[in-house]
């Protein structure tokens, strides 16, 4: 009996030890691990290299908290990166996560516009190539097929003839497609510098015709060539080439299959998209003779 | 700089970080307390572990309960940790101390303990038989007197196996005892005797 006792006691007396060591170490104060010397260096130089291939719109906090640099100040032939988030490599050492598009390359997300993260890139990246590029020299074609309304803040430049109605059918869809093709086969006839170069957004792929997977991956290698990139979420086909693919599934994001702990931007603030969107179509207005 | 020299770097930095890992873990300056409270608590896991093996207890439940109140100072936490796991270790020695010596009456003599147990079986065996001839009458019940001390003998006999002997064993094999059995079937019959006079005088 007095030996279950005791035993029992030493029991008790263990688990609220435990408990104790538990509570020590959340409440221990916690510091960041210092970096090699060698990551630390690669870490700044990215950052460094972000911040200088991304300027003004390409890489700036799509928020109301700063004053909005110039639309139109990227040249309009040089080939354009856009932030799509940061990566955080070690607690305090961060960089922006930028990707290669305009004049390089495609943009392939695997989630959809349901997702948070693939809603902030599909708003995000139109939104700064557009608000970099001169207008004169870049058109953008959107469509939505997965009813979220994820370019309802862009009604401004649709209204100003920047981009052409928003597809949010098959019909409209077959519609872009076609123009795209069409794109494609002017640059093999004219010299490319002619034509202006097109950006296709393309959000809620995953419900589209297996049909429309295969015409995107049949134009995509000639596309870059034909200056028209294409971004698309909801991707459900293979590999597309020249393109940088985003994969999120479930918390981790990667990004060109480089395993590096990516944390996507948050979706832009409506008020910077319209605001943007709205300046955009002013300026078109202004370009073009009609009274803004 | 470029997107050329970007794209490198983000390849040299994935390189590194499978080369050397990810320092995604916040350390804490006070990493070597925490450790050195964890190995003293793992090792004192085993030991209750084996002491619930050698003692033929059930393995006990060893989760961490939170303290009551909140820990502001990890410092003091960590202290308070280790008074417990001194505290929980003396506790251990005593279980192990008492397990070397009979659950029932430890202090006393073999001899002491073993009569007790005859008496206390027999007193049982005499209230039970009271019992049932108040409910059955004298005659039917007569029997009893016979049974009586014969089942308190046995059963006290059994139990004797059980609770005179030390818990923790020396050895696989049951320890051999004496348990007294003459003097132990006398004292049955006595005090069966003693409460059928008790009874009649009545």
């Amino acid at each position: 009996m007095a030996a279950r006792k005791e035993f029992q006691r030493a029991v008790r007396e263990y688990r609220t030890a435990a408990g104790l060591a538990n509570a020590a170490r959340d409440a221990a104060p916690a510091f960041a691990p210092e970096l090699p010397d060698r990551q630390r260096r690669i870490i700044t130089r990215l950052a460094q290299a972000a911040t200088v291939i991304t300027p003004g719109w390409l890489g700036r906090a799509l928020t109301r908290a700063t004053d909005p640099p110039p639309l139109g100040g990227a040249s309009g032939t040089d080939p354009l990166a856009v932030r799509i988030g940061e990566c955080e490599a070690g607690p305090d050492h961060r960089f922006p996560v930028v990707v290669n598009l305009l004049g390089t390359g495609h943009l392939c997300v695997d989630a959809d516009a349901d997702d948070p993260r693939a809603l902030s890139i599909v708003q995000s990246v139109p939104l700064r190539l557009l608000a970099a590029r001169p207008a004169d020299s870049f058109r953008v074609s959107l469509a939505d097929l997965s009813g979220h309304g994820v370019f309802a803040d862009f009604t401004a430049i649709e209204t100003a003839g920047l981009t052409g109605p928003v597809a949010v059918d098959a019909t409209g869809l077959d519609r872009i497609l076609a123009e795209t093709e069409s794109h494609i086969a002017s640059a093999r006839r004219r010299h490319v510098s002619d034509l202006p170069e097109r950006l296709v957004v393309l959000s809620g792929l995953h419900r589209a015709d297996p049909r429309v997977v295969a015409r995107l991956t049949a134009f995509a290698a000639a596309a870059v060539s034909a200056r028209l990139h294409l971004v698309v979420a909801g991707w459900r086909g293979g590999t597309l080439p020249a393109t940088t693919h985003v994969s999120m599934k479930g918390p981790q994001v990667s990004v060109a299959g480089v395993p590096l702990p990516v944390v996507v931007d948050g979706v832009p603030d409506p008020e910077v998209v319209r605001g943007v969107c709205a300046d955009l179509a002013d300026q078109h207005g202004w370009l073009i003779g009609d009274p803004p | 700089m470029s997107s050329a020299d970007y794209d490198r770097l983000l390849g040299e930095l994935a390189d590194e970080l499978t080369t050397h890992g990810s320092p995604q873990r916040r350390r804490s300056e006070m990493d070597g307390d925490l450790e050195a409270l964890d190995d003293r608590l793992l090792e004192q896991q085993a030991d209750l572990l084996h002491t619930a093996t050698r003692l033929r207890y059930s393995p006990p439940r060893l989760s961490a309960v939170p303290p009551a109140d909140p820990v502001t100072d990890p410092r003091r936490a960590v202290a308070a940790a280790y008074r417990h796991i001194d505290t929980a270790d003396a506790a251990m020695s005593h279980a192990l101390r008492w397990a070397t010596v009979p659950g029932f009456l430890p202090k006393a003599g073999p001899r002491l303990r073993h009569l007790s147990m005859y008496a206390l079986c027999a007193v049982v065996a005499a209230a039970v038989h009271a019992l049932f001839i108040v409910r059955n009458g004298l005659t039917d019940a007569a029997l009893g007197f016979a049974i009586a001390p014969a089942v308190a003998f046995a059963v006290a006999y059994l139990m004797i196996g059980t609770f005179g002997r030390p818990r923790l064993r020396r050895s696989k094999r049951p320890e051999r005892i004496y348990r007294h059995p003459r003097d132990g079937l006398v004292m049955c019959v006595a005090i069966d005797l003693a409460a059928a006079l008790t009874w009649m005088l009545a």
